[in-house]
């Protein structure tokens, strides 16, 4: 069965996906460690949508409830479904860029980078706030964005951008940016503790500002990421093929590597690193669906969105009042969850 | 940087496929020096010679995959360099050695893949896409199997389908690099007549490069031989066998009898020199 | 387009190359510095300016108000608290919410813990603070609970984030940074803020007048004796050696004790064994919390020094000489008392 014929299956899987991600958003909407109950934060909810308003009234609960759902829950849901799309979006992407199924986001040394930068401004003391946006993650974004630069640089070879080199750079690269942080933390010891927590990963400070800005970024570069998809089927069965089927691949290859840096850099700067989603979520849905990147693009960040803000739900509600860092709740949970498919995937196996 | 003129030139339109005066260098190596052929409408050509000789190279810079020291290649008088990445691909396919793809693709999604250089970035496959598809797959006896993994089926099935997918390419040259070399005895001749079938139907120009001189004189139009990058020399398989040329290039005595069956040349090797 | 690719190419180096020298700076200034402590990190450059600041305030703050110690204080009232801002409280705070230890001690001494609703998981003295709800760690607490909890005020200290800061007051809470120079004028100033906030400067002064009492009293008893070289730890092991250097807080205080800094020679908290083993100090001071002092007698090249193998090393709270509050001035009396103990009869 092809991707055409299929097209309908998927088109009603899809929009089943995205169903269930708008539930998980709301149900994660009512957990927390304030102590709201479920009908409350459902009619705080309910009567925050303009169009809504009518059907619910949310007068008599407490203002600092209200609060609490739209201006800490609320974000925090959001900003956790961008980013898992963002990150499982990109991952896909350079699966197939790189003809490899074990690739991830991070493979350019791109979250080296940004701890790099982050690390660099929380030790040169610059915590404040520039417009809204802190200065570390200006910094990190700096840093991300700093590190693709000299990375693509480095593996330049004339006008073409060979993936085996852009690996090795990347690795590279990522290596000594790493160097780079353990000795920053050294030599300040006392903000150690802040690095780390930082290079975990947190949702814990998102506000609708940061929403603001990764919506669109998160939404159309997955649109136009979407739109490469055949290109990417073409170039995930060789290079040369592609180029033989009328693929400009180095400039394709350019275009996608800026494109998912920015995502990328905009996903790091603002909630840290979070690690694996970006791998095993689009590996996931290839062993489920296929390898047709017009399938597996849309579904990553369909189940990407959903995979972050399960676990971030997780993360904030399983011990409260304190919260796991969910970069590492993603890894707990996710990877078990992966040895299960590869497991009843053996045959498949890469 | 060039521009893109694509004035023709006039002596060579009426060839698909023209080089002139082609070098390519790896590092110090010269791996082709000064190498000029025409080829006509219609016909089979495989190019033979010795390990290293470039004919893999010459059919990387015939496919645009390699940009030429010196020389040109011309398709239909035009120079391919002037031509953008999809033209070429509307002109010229290709069909690789078989290699191991990690990627789960059915053959029917490969084969498509052909389409590729007719199907604008935000289309999709037409109806008119699929039934070149099919078309291609009946030809090459692949349709039957459109539906399962490209890396379930046996080998020769795959090398018939990637034939498929240059067939739905649609285009008036088509490029084979060694498509035989994997295969067993009975899947080589299922392969290659199946090729020549092509050739003859389409009046579609085809350039194969070619390991086994049997094969290549049996269902060849016309050899080119080389030989440390140079072209030894090309005609008619009878023109191109003889028991010189392979002394020189190959360094074997041989003999060349006359294959009953085909009456193409057949060469029986006998010692080393 | 030769020509672009070459401006393009500058364009791209300079910029990494700026970039890495930004990382480079960081790492010398921290080479350089090494006075960076725990407390004072993160939250804007220079100490000693914010200091001045504090000191210096207009009018209507309670910031230079000595004679009015006894006074109750007047709302509206408006604090320039440590991170620069102008914050007014409206009337008297019932419900408070501490995000520091320092805090929270504070809190609890100066008979206002009634007021507080909320803590850290780091806030353990005293006891009754397990019976207050927690609100999560230093630096990354819960705010949502925080804004459960609906308090008039949240006072918080170093390791706040300015992201954290950020959300709590979209919430529209009104938070407060409250931090000093780590030292008795610091902690002084902390304790008397914190009264002025919370309405009891009577006992806030009480506090201050007591602690510096003791603080001359110690002084006044250990000048002019003999200064043993007392030693630090903070850390040991596989991790490394740290202890508390000639410009730390506990180096200082350690000299207001009568004692004389084994570790001196150096600013910040690295050391090395071997320097250790050469100076060989008299004393010891350990944490009582993990059993150092067992570990000690066992620990590679801290067996050998001699105030192990005599047994003279001080096990005492640490938290009486790192934490901001009240308790510094009875760590400095604890080991003046251990390494005077004549003048003490």
């Amino acid at each position: 069965m092809t991707f055409l014929q299929k097209k309908k299956q998927y088109g009603i899987l899809f929009l089943i996906a995205l169903i269930a991600l708008f539930f998980l958003m709301i149900l994660s909407g009512t957990l927390g460690a304030a102590d709201i109950s479920f009908s409350e934060s459902l009619r705080i909810m309910v009567s925050g949508v303009p169009w809504l308003r009518r059907f619910a009234d949310a007068g008599s609960i407490r203002s600092s409830s209200r609060m609490i759902l739209w201006n800490v829950r609320l974000p925090r849901v959001f900003l956790s479904a961008l980013i898992g799309a963002g990150l499982s979006i990109v991952g896909a992407t350079f699966q197939g860029m790189f003809r490899n199924p074990m690739a991830d986001p991070y493979i350019l040394g791109i979250s080296s980078g940004a701890s790099a930068g982050a690390t660099a401004a929380i030790v040169l003391g610059w915590g404040g706030m520039v417009s809204g946006m802190g200065m570390t993650a200006l910094f990190a974004f700096a840093g991300a964005l700093l590190t693709t630069l000299l990375v693509y640089r480095i593996a330049r070879v004339g006008n073409r951008l060979p993936t085996l080199g852009l690996i090795l750079a990347g690795v590279a690269v990522g290596f000594f940016l790493s160097s780079l942080v353990n000795i920053m933390m050294f030599f300040h010891r006392d903000q150690m503790e802040r690095i780390v927590m930082w290079t975990m990963g947190s949702l814990a400070t998102a506000t609708w500002g940061q929403v603001r800005i990764l919506f669109p970024v998160v939404l159309l570069g997955s649109a136009v990421l979407f739109v490469f998809a055949r290109d990417l089927n073409a170039m995930s069965t060789g290079e040369e093929t592609a180029k033989s089927l009328g693929i400009e691949v180095e400039k394709v290859k350019k275009f996608l590597l800026a494109l998912s840096s920015l995502i990328i850099a905009c996903c790091v700067s603002t909630a840290g690193v979070i690690g694996f989603i970006g791998l095993i979520v689009p590996h996931s849905i290839r062993l489920a669906l296929g390898s047709d990147q017009r399938v597996v693009i849309p579904f990553s960040a369909a189940f990407g969105a959903i995979f972050l803000v399960l676990c971030d739900t997780l993360a904030r509600n399983l011990i409260p009042p304190s919260e796991i860092p969910v970069g590492v709740v993603t890894s707990l949970f996710g990877a078990p969850f992966f040895v299960y498919l590869l497991h009843r995937n053996k045959k498949k196996v890469m | 940087m060039r521009v893109r003129n694509q004035k023709k030139n006039a002596d060579l339109v009426q060839y698909p496929v023209a080089v002139r005066g082609l070098s390519w260098r790896y590092g110090n190596r010269q791996v082709l020096s000064d190498i000029t052929l025409s080829f006509e409408k219609g016909k089979l050509y495989s190019i033979i010679g010795p390990n290293g000789s470039g004919k893999t190279t010459l059919l990387r810079n015939i496919a645009k995959s390699l940009e030429p020291a010196a020389g040109s290649v011309f398709l239909n008088g035009t120079d391919i360099m002037d031509l953008s990445t999809r033209d070429v691909a509307r002109k010229l396919s290709v069909v690789p050695q078989n290699t191991y793809i990690d990627f789960d693709f059915t053959v029917l999604d490969i084969v498509l893949m052909g389409r590729n250089p007719y199907i604008s970035r935000l289309g999709s496959e037409s109806r008119e896409d699929m039934a070149a598809a099919e078309h291609a797959m009946r030809l090459t006896n692949t349709w039957d199997f459109r539906g399962k993994s490209i890396n379930e089926v046996s080998g020769g099935e795959r090398q018939r389908a990637l034939v498929a997918r240059a067939l739905a390419q649609d285009t008036a040259v088509m490029l084979l690099d060694e498509p035989v070399s994997q295969l067993d005895l009975h899947h080589q001749i299922e392969l290659m007549d199946m090729v020549l079938s092509l050739s003859q139907d389409r009046k579609r120009t085809i350039l194969s490069v070619m390991h086994d001189l049997n094969l290549a004189a049996r269902y060849s139009d016309f050899l080119i031989l080389l030989n440390g990058g140079r072209v030894v020399v090309q005609g008619t398989p009878w023109q191109v066998l003889t028991r010189e040329n392979i002394e020189t290039v190959y360094h074997l005595d041989s003999c060349i009898v006359n294959n009953p069956v085909t009456g193409k040349p057949f060469l029986i090797y006998a010692k080393g020199i | 387009m030769k020509r672009t690719t070459k401006a393009n190419n500058s364009f791209i180096t300079i910029s990494i190359l700026t970039a890495f020298l930004l990382m480079l700076t960081g790492l010398l200034a921290g080479c350089g510095q090494g006075s960076d402590k725990k407390g004072n990190n993160g939250a804007g450059g220079v100490k000693t300016a914010e200091t001045k600041n504090s000191h210096g305030s207009a009018e209507g703050d309670a910031d230079t108000q000595p004679e009015d110690k006894d006074e109750s204080t007047v709302y509206p009232f408006t604090i320039t608290d440590s991170f620069d801002r102008k914050v007014t409280l409206e009337k008297e705070p019932q419900k408070v919410v501490s995000i520091s230890p320092a805090v929270t001690e504070i809190v609890f001494a100066l008979g206002q813990q009634d007021k507080l609703v909320g803590r850290t998981d780091y806030c353990n003295y005293p006891e009754e603070t397990a019976q207050i709800e927690s609100i999560g760690n230093l630096m990354s607490p819960n705010i949502e609970k925080i804004v459960d909890m609906e308090p008039d005020v949240v006072i918080a200290s170093a390791h706040f984030q300015r992201e954290v800061l950020q959300k709590l007051e979209d919430a529209g809470l009104t938070v407060v940074i409250l931090y000093g120079e780590e030292s008795f004028e610091g902690a002084y100033e902390a304790i008397g803020k914190i009264g002025d906030l919370l309405n009891a400067r009577a006992a806030a002064s009480g506090i201050i007048d007591d602690m510096k009492t003791t603080v001359a009293d110690v002084e006044k008893r250990v000048k002019g004796k003999e200064k043993p070289s007392v030693y630090y730890v903070v850390g040991f092991g596989e991790l490394g050696d740290f202890t508390a250097g000639k410009d730390t807080f506990v180096g200082q205080m350690i000299e207001m004790a009568g004692g004389k800094n084994a570790a001196d020679d150096v600013k910040g908290w690295n050391y090395s064994l071997e320097k250790l083993l050469e100076k060989n100090p008299d004393v010891l001071i350990c944490s009582k919390a993990d059993h150092q002092k067992e570990q000690l007698k066992t620990a590679n090249g801290y067996q050998d020094l001699d105030a192990v193998k005599n047994g003279k090393i001080l096990e005492m709270d640490k938290n009486k000489l790192e934490i901001q509050g009240p308790r510094l001035a009875n760590g400095l009396k604890e080991i003046a008392k251990y390494i005077h103990p004549e003048a003490f009869k």
